[in-house]
């Protein structure tokens, strides 16, 4: 049998069979991948530590016999990120990254600038620093800009003129920030703020390590990070399912 | 076209939407079951049938029961100071198995699970909440959820529903939640066991 090596993290599992589990991998060398992990739910197995949300392991896989489904035979965790599953909040904000990976990544191809990003993305949650929605809005910008749909944010996406004194409108699959004489109406229209374009120009060139210098009141933080999920929802033509959560959890606790 | 006859088929379709059975399971089950006697075959359709229609909800703890109160609910020799909340009634089953808890349960009947759709309103957690205020005799609630993200974030959940809520008739005294141990299995070697398994029966060590 084929084993091959691979980086990678826990997006999802879910139980299979008796004693089984199904998990998706975000992995360095193939993208995103699912994988039978025999035995995961026993608590004697020796890869069910590895298998929490966003924990880092070394896994060995092979090819299973049914199509795209992997085997996982070996894991050796190398991060299990303790300080995001404390609490909560912090808990939730991982749900939505994995949520916005699951649907946003499909194939099966490497994607290295992506897979830095969502590492660096943890280690400025796990270090605090930001908002968790601060730091989702900035991965989601960037997100973006890596997956090929970068969103035009200088001048407008359509007549490239600039945006100064205009009203500005986000619109998916236009090529991103539009001044209001190219999109006058429409459903798909996102409204921002010139300020609020500012922030996302600021997000986009600001490393992640360093996106807490950023200080956004939470009524305007939380617009902007509303804003940015909805953009990507629309791009990737896909709900995420745990956005709704988030938003109860953090109004509740 | 079709491969099986229609009756054979449609039993193969049902098959499939069981949990972990595939296209090949549902063959193999099939078959096994086309070449035991017919009544083996009755006695199966009727237990299910059966059980279907009997089983429901305990009106309490939301374990399955045939009466309004499950078995545990209602036996009057039961600790009603303590509460252990599972996700499943085969969670219950399986701490019956060990003979040493003598309390109440409460079925969740899950965990919360955003990426799979599960939110709070899908688990019993208001009647958790509202048993717990009208019961008043609990002075512990035990969070007895997988040790996995989605069994902590249930967990600290209801911690936070419980919050502060007062042990009836003891002035000054609030609920305890807690969360059960986590570390080694038994019979496991220590050689073998994983950072994190060996991190969680550090902080759970207790004297001896």
């Amino acid at each position: 049998m084929n084993f091959q090596p691979a980086r990678g993290f826990v997006l999802a599992a879910s139980p299979y069979a008796e004693a089984d589990k199904i998990v998706q991998l975000y992995t360095l060398q193939w993208g995103r991948v699912r994988a039978l992990v025999k035995g995961a739910r026993k608590p004697k197995s020796r890869l069910s530590p590895a298998l929490d949300l966003f924990n880092e392991s070394g896994f060995s896989l092979h090819k299973g016999r049914s199509g795209d489904l992997y085997v996982l035979s070996q894991a050796k965790v190398l991060d299990t990120h303790p300080e995001l599953k404390k609490d909560l909040p912090a808990i939730t904000a991982l749900q939505v990254l994995a949520d916005i990976l699951i649907q946003a990544i499909h194939d099966a191809e490497p994607h290295p600038d992506i897979y830095g990003l969502v590492r660096r993305t943890l280690a400025a949650l796990e270090a605090k620093a930001g908002d968790p929605e601060l730091i989702l809005a900035a991965f989601t910008v960037k997100f973006l800009d890596l997956s090929g749909y970068p969103l035009e944010l200088d001048a407008c996406a359509e007549c490239g003129t600039s945006l100064e004194k205009k009203k500005i409108h986000l619109i998916p699959h236009r090529g991103g920030a539009l001044c209001g004489d190219c999109c006058a109406s429409g459903p798909e229209r996102l409204k921002v703020s010139p300020a609020g374009l500012e922030v996302l120009k600021k997000m986009r060139t600001l490393p992640m390590e360093k996106i807490h210098i950023l200080k956004l009141k939470p009524p305007f933080l939380r617009e902007i990070f509303l804003t940015m999920l909805e953009y990507l929802e629309r791009t990737i033509e896909k709900r995420l399912k745990t956005v709704e959560y988030y938003l109860r959890i953090s109004s509740k606790f | 076209m079709a491969e099986y006859p229609p009756s054979l088929e449609r039993l193969l379709h049902e098959l499939e939407k069981l949990p972990g059975v595939g296209p090949r399971s549902a063959q193999r089950l099939a078959f096994h079951m086309l070449k035991q006697p017919l009544e083996a075959a009755k006695a199966l359709s009727a237990a299910l049938l059966d059980a279907r229609t009997r089983l429901h909800p305990c009106r309490d703890c939301f374990n399955l029961t045939e009466e309004t109160l499950c078995r545990i609910c209602a036996q009057a020799t039961r600790d009603r100071a303590s509460l252990l909340v599972v996700e499943d009634p085969s969670d219950v089953a399986a701490f019956e198995r060990t003979r040493e808890y003598h309390g109440l349960y409460h079925v969740l009947g899950g965990t919360l699970s955003p990426l799979e759709g599960r939110g709070p309103q899908d688990l019993t957690l208001d009647a958790l909440v509202s048993r717990v205020q009208k019961d008043g005799g609990f002075k512990e609630v035990i969070v007895a959820t997988d040790p996995t993200v989605e069994g902590d974030s249930t967990g600290l959940y209801i911690q936070q529903l419980l919050k502060g809520m007062p042990v009836h008739g003891e002035p000054g005294r609030t609920i305890k939640v807690s969360r059960l141990a986590r570390g080694l299995p038994s019979g496991g070697d220590v050689e073998y066991a994983d950072e994190t398994t060996l991190l969680k029966a550090l902080e759970g060590r207790r004297e001896i």
